[in-house]
């Protein structure tokens, strides 16, 4: 559990505070051309970031580069905000909104993403364009975000954005069970917690039945498999498994195996194969040591060996198959997993000198897999 | 994550530990200059110029970093992906290093 949260906190918190800088320029005309104006600004300064750090060649001027080029999501909220805030009922107020939710941190009643939180909820839940936002809205923690899908859920007309909505409520509150959880069992990462997701969000948090919300996330997945599964696009749920093998919560797997079980798609129940194998390995993960983690190790196990004699060629949108990644992760499970002996590691340093891991046998290890990019 | 890196393994200096890499830089010569540039005095294994190297393919690596735990009786101990911070990773590894210097006692009487 710890890893996943803790790698966001540690990204987030690695990117320095930069203020946001106020360029008057001429404006274009109407609100679409307003709104492509400041998609494309931004775009511009992310790419000549890119390009400057790619030049960089140590670690001391990539810090540079990212204190002086990084455009962080963050400083253009504003902008995005003003837009919306000028024409709070246009469709493109939508678009804008979407974007300083995407972007905005969590913050308390004032802050810019409660404030857009707010003019989705009373103007907007109805509109075709919210499933966009409904994918960003599954990857918070706060009840506001909660509240807004579940008024997109309830009052949204096209069935496609209801099931958005659905199935964004249900990774939404068992991603929020998951901290709940991390919280009470690791007290010492509540300053951390509270830099990223502000004093008000971290206190309800501590207060919250984590059984509770797990349950509230499982119906949701429910609902989204009984009413919505069906029309919903293989390229679409490749990617959505790949979402819930790593985010690894108990209620998204009855969502799963109803995939694997129900659906009548080949490359359907191979995505869904492949990601409750994930999920049941990662949960199994983040507990101490058990019969109930074993347990889910063993039924993971069994998965991938069936995702690979059944499913091996199913070709998954981000790259290879799913034998590709149901080999390696089934390697893991064996031989890497916690309480295993470590597999030998053999090759040559940088001056061509061969050594192995085993040579170092009687010393504690950290072995440390990186990059200098 | 290097600073912190070399201040364990100086800390380190004269126990059981040792910090070893597995680099998926370009080319040896692309390791060797930020050995130099970082003052790395650890060991890492190259790893044949990609991401996608043997040692990480094995390993099933898809995040960087990637950090495991072995102790000294070879064991996995822990495994994180992304640095769990740096009042986790030494509180750890205190705690096995320790254990590591009761068992050699242990065998030394």
């Amino acid at each position: 559990m710890f890893r996943s949260v803790g790698g966001i906190i540690a990204l987030l918190l690695a990117l320095p505070a930069w203020g946001y800088q106020d360029k008057s320029k001429e404006k274009p005309t109407t609100p679409e051309q307003q709104y492509q104006a400041l998609l494309k600004e931004e775009n511009d300064a992310m790419n000549a970031f890119q390009e400057a750090y790619q030049k960089a060649k140590t670690s001391k001027e990539r810090n540079k580069i990212i204190a002086e080029k990084y455009p962080r999501p963050e400083k253009a909220v504003p902008k995005f905000l003003e837009l919306a805030e000028k024409y709070p009922q246009s469709p493109v107020a939508v678009d804008a909104l979407t974007e300083v939710v995407t972007r905005a941190r969590q913050g308390g009643k004032d802050s810019p993403r409660a404030k857009a939180l707010a003019i989705l909820q009373r103007n907007h839940v109805q509109s075709n364009k919210m499933g966009r936002i409904c994918q960003s809205l599954a990857n918070s923690y706060g009840k506001e975000e909660t509240d807004l899908l579940r008024s997109i859920l309830a009052k949204n007309p096209s069935k496609e954005v209801q099931a958005e909505a659905c199935l964004a409520l249900g990774q939404q509150l068992g991603q929020r069970a998951k901290l709940v959880r991390l919280l009470k069992s690791r007290a010492e990462l509540m300053k951390q917690v509270e830099q990223v997701f502000g004093k008000e969000l971290t206190e309800e948090l501590q207060k919250a039945d984590a059984t509770k919300i797990d349950a509230e996330s499982a119906h949701y997945f429910e609902e989204f498999a009984e009413k919505y599964a069906v029309q919903m696009k293989p390229d679409r749920i490749d990617q959505l498994c790949q979402g819930l093998g790593r985010l690894g919560v108990s209620g998204s797997e009855a969502l799963l195996r109803a995939f694997m079980g129900k659906d009548s798609r080949r490359e359907v129940q191979g995505f869904a194969c492949l990601a409750l194998a994930k999920s049941l390995k990662n949960r199994a993960d983040d507990m101490s040591e058990s019969k109930e983690a074993e347990k889910l190790r063993q039924e993971s196990e069994q998965l991938f060996e069936r995702a690979i004699t059944k499913y091996a060629d199913v070709k998954l949108s981000f790259g290879g198959t799913v034998a590709d990644q149901a080999k390696g992760a089934l390697y893991e499970l064996r031989y890497l997993s916690i309480g295993k002996v470590a597999p030998e590691v053999e090759g040559e340093d940088a001056d061509s000198k061969k050594f192995k891991l085993s040579d170092y046998r009687g010393k504690v290890v950290l072995l440390d897999f990186w990059g200098n990019w | 994550m290097y600073p912190h890196e070399r201040s364990l393994v100086k800390a380190m200096e004269n126990k059981p530990f040792v910090l070893l890499g597995v680099n998926s830089d370009p080319s040896k010569d692309a390791l060797k200059q930020v050995i130099a540039a970082e003052k790395m005095t650890w060991r890492s294994w190259w790893d044949g110029g990609s991401t996608q190297g043997p040692i990480a393919t094995k390993w099933n690596v898809h995040g960087w970093p990637t950090l495991y735990v072995i102790d000294h009786k070879g064991i996995i101990r822990h495994k994180w992906i992304g640095s769990p911070g740096d009042k986790v990773l030494d509180e750890t590894l205190n705690k096995l290093v320790k254990a590591a210097e009761e068992d050699a006692k242990k065998t030394a009487k």
